[in-house]
């Protein structure tokens, strides 16, 4: 099948400094966060698959075409830039109606389909407002309506939650969620993570123009074979826990908190069915076994780490995607 | 799919829609508004006639006409591009060009109409105390129309093309342009002011041309009216083709 998008060996530079760097990935339907530091090049990687940009080199496809001024495939996608630019003498309703025309909707379907996407991010009443008069927030989910009141099979959302307050981060996630559900392909970039990861667990992570790892958390979190595990045991006797454990040669240390035990290994395969077994034999009961890896945090600061380490490898992937990534 | 004419509608509905919310456009009516008023006042004061009108078609082809267009298209791209707006329609499948046919189409028309009307106020004023006079006037009358509208015109695609090239900096860029060219060599007394749009505009309008010292040079009108048709046409297609390989995504 072929991947709705798909960039091989992309690169983009202006002048001297590298935006993106040999990038080759393919992604299926579903949601996929890419996830980087500011600077990272999450928007340019998005402007190359979006056609704004040309790549510098190598191929950038969306639905199997490459996706520069193509017409047909453009007509498939949205896309939900970063900036807060917005016609802001238009009402809400206008400059997505307007947008929604250019997509080559009919007038009345295109301002059928604003007001149902305006109504659906909670804009029902500011709808008829000039952009000028919204808020930050309200700005940007009109801006998230433009792009997708059309029906798009692919998506880009390029930090689609700046300005939102909670509630509507709720209502936005959920709509980014359905639309994943539904088949379409969304890319969301970020660089909070927990906001990835409230949305999928499909992820891509770039920094300085290079993909550092792409997969399932967890798919990434196996490709970090060097890097320790780290699992949290807490327990009513920790120490005689971790005497236990400590001559497996998986386990590479043992740490002790309060009421607890820290263990690292490179081997969390090995260690979690070896956890219960040891506490079993010896009668202890445990309170909570936790694993502070498990979050994208620590996933992405390491990742970065390895990188910049002297003498280290270039951008390390995972051999293909799993879950929603084709 | 949306075709190229589809699409310079909404581009022009959409900017017009824009312009007419703006402070500008309400400006330049009121610059247009300023022939007529001082026609007025000069009629009371008892000045009438083909002088009358001819000094105020001085300050429709010296001034008005080549500024105006200016104040409203030079940043009709620019804009897009500032305040990267841009991002929202080239993610479309709209053709790129209509952009630029669009927005030329919301800034052209209703500024040719405005500078047509004018200009006829103008005269009608000028005229109003010997209308038998008029009619003599008439030919007069369509010839500076006609170069009133050709300047409109061409003045614009001129503003939006430079527009599009100097993105950062596009009103000083058009003005720069005007005072160099328009009114520097186009008033100069020698024949390279035959590349100024100014000088065939007022070869069209019956208006006085600047003295050609040694050479006498006799441009007829036709070439006058299809010299901005031309360049106007040249600058359309190339503000076009500009947007539509550039890419303003960049750092």
């Amino acid at each position: 099948m072929t991947p709705m998008i798909e960039t091989v060996h992309a690169a983009r530079w202006y002048g001297q400094v590298i935006a993106v760097s040999d990038v080759s990935l393919t992604l299926g339907p579903g949601v996929t966060g890419l996830l980087g530091p500011n600077g990272a090049g999450k928007s340019t990687l998005m402007k190359l698959m979006v056609g704004q940009l040309r790549p510098s080199r190598g191929e950038v496809k969306v639905l199997g075409e490459s996706v520069w001024s193509h017409r047909e495939v453009l007509r498939r996608v949205g896309y939900c830039p970063e900036h807060d630019g917005t016609y802001e003498k238009l009402t809400a309703l206008e400059m997505v109606t307007l947008l929604g025309r250019l997509h080559g909707l009919g007038g009345g379907e295109a301002r059928r389909g604003a007001e149902a996407m305006l109504e659906r991010l909670d804009l029902a009443g500011a709808m008829h407002r000039r952009l000028a008069e919204l808020s930050k927030g309200m700005r940007q989910r009109v801006k998230l309506a433009q792009a997708m009141a059309h029906g798009p099979d692919v998506l880009f959302l390029d930090e689609p939650l700046t300005g939102c307050d909670p509630l509507a981060r709720v209502k936005v996630l959920e709509v980014i969620r359905e639309l994943g559900a539904r088949g379409a392909c969304v890319v969301v970039s970020s660089h909070v993570l927990y906001e990835i990861e409230a949305l999928t667990s499909e992820i891509l992570l770039i920094d300085k123009g290079q993909v550092l790892a792409e997969g399932d958390l967890y798919a990434v979190r196996e490709l970090i074979d060097q890097h320790p595990h780290k699992v949290r045991v807490a327990c009513d006797r920790p120490r005689e826990l971790a005497g236990a454990l400590l001559p497996a040669a998986h386990v590479l240390s043992i740490g002790f908190e309060e009421g607890a035990i820290a263990i690292e290994t490179r081997e969390p395969d090995r260690l979690y069915p070896a956890i219960p077994e040891a506490a079993r034999a010896l009668g202890i009961e445990i309170a909570s076994l936790t694993s502070p890896d498990n979050n994208l945090a620590s996933v992405f600061r390491y990742l970065t780490e390895e990188r910049d380490k002297p003498g280290a490898a270039g951008p390390r992937r995972t051999p293909e995607k799993t879950g929603g990534a084709a | 799919m949306i075709t190229l004419g589809q699409a310079t509608r909404i581009y022009a509905e959409m900017s017009w829609m824009r312009l007419r919310r703006g402070k500008m456009v309400w400006l330049c009516l009121a610059l247009l508004a300023l022939p007529v008023v001082i026609a007025g006042v000069l009629a009371a004061a008892g000045q009438w006639g083909r002088g009358l009108f001819d000094s105020l078609l001085e300050i429709q082809f010296r001034f008005l006409i080549p500024f105006l267009p200016a104040l409203l298209a030079s940043s009709a791209v620019a804009e897009e591009i500032e305040e990267r707006t841009f991002t929202f329609l080239f993610a479309r499948p709209a053709p790129r060009p209509s952009l630029v046919l669009g927005k030329y189409l919301a800034i052209a028309v209703p500024l040719a109409a405005a500078t047509a009307l004018s200009v006829a106020l103008s005269f009608a004023i000028s005229m109003a105390r010997f209308p038998s006079d008029a009619s003599a006037l008439v030919p007069h009358l369509l010839r500076a129309e006609a170069a009133a509208l050709l300047g409109v015109l061409a003045f614009t695609a001129l503003a939006i093309v430079i527009g599009a090239i100097f993105t950062r900096h596009p009103f000083v860029a058009v003005i720069g342009y005007l005072l160099i060219v328009e009114a520097g060599i186009g008033s100069l007394p020698i024949l390279l002011n035959l590349i100024a749009v100014s000088w065939h505009l007022r070869n069209l309008a019956e208006l006085p041309l600047p003295e050609i010292a040694f050479l006498t040079v006799q441009v007829p009108i036709w070439i006058s009216a299809l010299v901005p048709a031309v360049l106007g046409a040249l600058c359309l297609g190339g503000a076009a083709l500009s947007v539509k390989n550039a890419e303003y995504g960049g750092r």
